[in-house]
């Protein structure tokens, strides 16, 4: 009996320290970066992480793929539970709120001091979009580094635009919205007669470029106001609506549903749609007509074009054991000169490096011809999407949400946002987002 | 009393020990989550600072907060599935029940759908509901030339997929139930109301139905209890792609559940999550209080 129950106790003892210890990594220089990414992006990035540990002998990188959808459920658990990676990814929509928490380390005085890079050779449209003073996101000590900027001009199809007689928009100068919904209206067809059309000149206006252009916004200047019930934003709204509902110039809901507006353009059934750099590898590979990128266009009065730039960072763990390592690792990551060309030779960013964006970048052998616009883009003719700046964006969700009441041709904007305005005012305060 | 015997103690040693798993279980995943979600209720927590005390601030925001009325709404809408679902079930029940050759492959080809992975369910049913090449529409149009709905983008439209994939994905468990309960009716009360002179409806009425209430109140109580919990249909029909699920149009589409699950990974809102969930626990528990004191009035047994 005695020693069957040492025996029991023996192996509840072994169970537990098994348990306790398999979680522990003695590994004492290995850290841990965590992101996404396309098969295409994650094999770039293996790639640089390993010249990186061979570059700084004894360091190890532990590279950890999530699922986008899951990633930001998981960092958040992961910081919950004190167990943050080293370098991660931050999309903008956690990023005031990291910071207020104190999970990401200031970068700006070892950006100011670093040798490695330059910091003037940053876009600084990158740099302010990862900042903040604690009161306003875009001011004060930069949190993350740009792990791209995303910029998302128009792209147009140059060969149905010659079939039908349309002189091309000048990349230089961006069109007009009269000129626009010229060139929509003799895009749109129904060649055989059956009440389809078989072509149609717009698959959509981003919501930013017809607001923007219209002089509206979502939110005041000062940020304390959700501003969607003024003339600008209902004017630029409603005519985003009007392309679809009223001229039928981009396919509707229902069309949508059933071929949507990507596979419309893949086709070549489409004249003018937005495109991201990241998108250049599709259509280099699935495209056979001519097409090229322009500014999004203008009201002909205000003289405005701009629509949105994404952008996502890399931080570094204000808690990680090895802080110096970390930021060099994500120094490396996102701008490292090698690793930069890379990316932009897979079509997969704009990079992060001045000079190569506005040198080799621009000689490339590859469609879009104007590839220009990309970076005249992020300097003339863009903002950070409306997310940005906000701590909490509930109130956006529900913007979008809502929003099918209109896009259903139930309700005008005008109308709709009589009602919509306070709900999501409310929704905006609550979030925290009012700077203090 | 008298002194444990050494013999008697090493025993209880031995028994403490092997219940020891199953209550730890118990504590670890039930009991100790449950405390801290009531305690987070009373608090604010964005998983990243510390949760601060805001009293019942979270259940004071719920009763002002427009979504958590909304898809409390279309929660208990839903529920109109649940006595379809029972009508559904009930006559394949008696279909099912009679002797005929490979009735047993026929009754497994109906159970199927309760075993079919939800989300593979949902895709199929959002084809069959597609505007333009679903089955549904294309039916609509052939017979009758009605131009059928945007079933997915109008809020007018979104639960009526939902409750009918509800119903047939519940449908074959319902009919198991009903099969058993009707199988357990004696065929001695059918033979002597033949005697009597009843004729089918008569039967039913007063012999099957009656019979059956134990199992439609099993059905009753725990369609009740699912629908309160249920968010995989509004998760996977509302999803788009790059965008993760948004509830629908109008919010339409989104359970109570599903909003519990927005506030806690979309937004961080712990808290109000815990809060969510307490009130969502509570309501279940009231509802099947209901359920059995009402029961007494119409369920038969014996």
């Amino acid at each position: 009996m005695k020693s069957r129950k040492s025996i029991f106790l023996g192996i509840s003892i072994v169970l537990l320290l098994t348990t306790c210890f398999t979680n522990l990594t003695f590994a004492a220089n290995e850290m841990t970066f965590m992101g996404w990414g396309q098969p295409s992006e994650q094999a770039i990035f293996t790639k640089m992480i390993a010249k990186f540990e061979a570059q700084n002998p004894g360091i190890k990188v532990k590279y950890i793929n999530v699922d986008p959808g899951q990633f930001p459920a998981k960092i958040t658990t992961m910081i919950a539970a004190r167990n943050v990676p080293d370098v991660f990814y931050v999309p903008q929509v956690l990023f005031g709120k990291f910071v207020k928490a104190k999970v990401l380390l200031n970068l700006s005085p070892i950006l100011n001091k670093s040798h490695v890079f330059k910091k003037s050779d940053i876009w600084p449209q990158a740099l302010t979009r990862w900042s903040y003073n604690g009161h306003v996101i875009g001011k004060g000590n930069v949190y993350a580094l740009p792990k791209d900027l995303g910029p998302y001009p128009m792209v147009y199809n140059k060969t149905l635009m010659a079939a039908c007689g349309i002189t091309p928009p000048d990349p230089k100068i961006p069109w007009t919205w009269d000129q626009f919904m010229d060139a929509a209206k003799k895009m749109t067809k129904d060649t055989n007669g059956d009440g389809k059309n078989e072509t149609f000149g717009v698959a959509f206006i981003p919501m930013e470029a017809a607001v923007w252009s219209h002089g509206g916004d979502w939110v005041s200047k000062d940020r304390k106001k959700i501003t969607i019930n003024s003339p600008g934003w209902v004017a630029g709204a409603q005519f985003s609506i009007d392309l679809t509902n009223k001229y039928h110039y981009a396919p509707n809901a229902q069309e949508s549903a059933t071929s949507s507006w990507w596979n419309r353009w893949l086709a070549g059934e489409i004249g003018i749609a937005g495109m991201g750099p990241w998108d250049q590898p599709t259509f280099w590979n699935q495209i056979n007509f001519d097409w090229d990128i322009a500014p999004w266009p203008m009201d002909a009065k205000l003289k405005i074009s701009r629509s949105w730039c994404g952008s996502m960072g890399i931080g570094v763990a204000a808690a990680s054991a090895h802080k110096k390592e970390a930021l060099d690792l994500a120094a490396y990551l996102t701008l490292d000169p090698d690793g930069q060309r890379e990316l932009y030779q897979l079509g997969q960013s704009v990079p992060n490096i001045m000079s190569i964006a506005k040198g080799e970048f621009l000689k490339m052998d590859k469609a879009p011809k104007s590839r220009f616009v990309f970076n005249d883009y992020i300097e003339k003719y863009s903002a950070p999407d409306v997310a940005w700046g906000s701590i909490d964006t509930k109130w956006l969700d529900t913007l979008n949400q809502d929003w099918a009441e209109v896009a259903n041709g139930k309700i005008s904007v005008a109308d709709w946002v009589v009602k919509e305005q306070p709900k999501l005012q409310k929704l905006y305060e609550e979030g925290g987002n009012i700077p203090q | 009393m008298a002194k444990t015997s050494p013999y008697k103690r090493l025993e209880n040693t031995w028994a403490y020990l092997f219940i020891l798993p199953p209550i730890l279980q118990f504590l670890i995943f039930l009991v100790i989550p449950l405390a801290m979600s009531l305690w987070l209720s009373f608090h604010q927590w964005d998983m990243l600072s510390a949760p601060q005390i805001i009293g019942t601030q979270n259940y004071s925001d719920l009763l002002n907060d427009s979504k958590f009325w909304k898809s409390l709404y279309n929660t208990f809408y839903l529920m109109v599935g649940i006595p379809l679902g029972m009508v559904c079930g009930l006559i394949l029940a008696m279909l099912m029940n009679r002797p005929v050759r490979g009735i047993g492959f026929i009754r497994a080809i109906y159970y199927i759908p309760a075993i079919c992975s939800i989300v593979a369910a949902a895709q199929m049913w959002m084809w069959i509901f597609n505007a333009d090449h679903g089955l549904i529409n294309n039916m609509l149009w052939s017979c009758f030339r009605i131009q059928g709905p945007y079933w997915f983008g109008d809020a007018n439209f979104t639960k009526i997929p939902m409750i009918i994939m509800g119903i047939w994905g519940g449908m074959g468990t319902q009919m198991l139930f009903y099969l058993a309960g009707l199988q357990n009716i004696p065929s001695s009360l059918y033979e002597s109301a033949a005697m009597d002179g009843a004729n089918w409806w008569q039967k039913f009425r007063y012999i099957t139905l009656p019979k059956l209430t134990p199992t439609t109140f099993f059905i009753l109580v725990t369609g009740i209890i699912g629908s309160l919990q249920g968010m995989a249909q509004s998760y996977i029909m509302t999803t788009n792609v790059g965008g993760g699920a948004t509830g629908g149009p109008e919010y339409s589409a989104a359970t109570i559940v599903f909003y519990l699950w927005e506030s806690a990974i979309r937004y961080n809102q712990m808290g109000y999550a815990s809060a969510i969930a307490w009130v969502t626990g509570i309501l279940v528990f009231i509802l099947t209080v209901i359920n059995f004191r009402l029961s007494d009035r119409w369920v038969n047994y014996e």
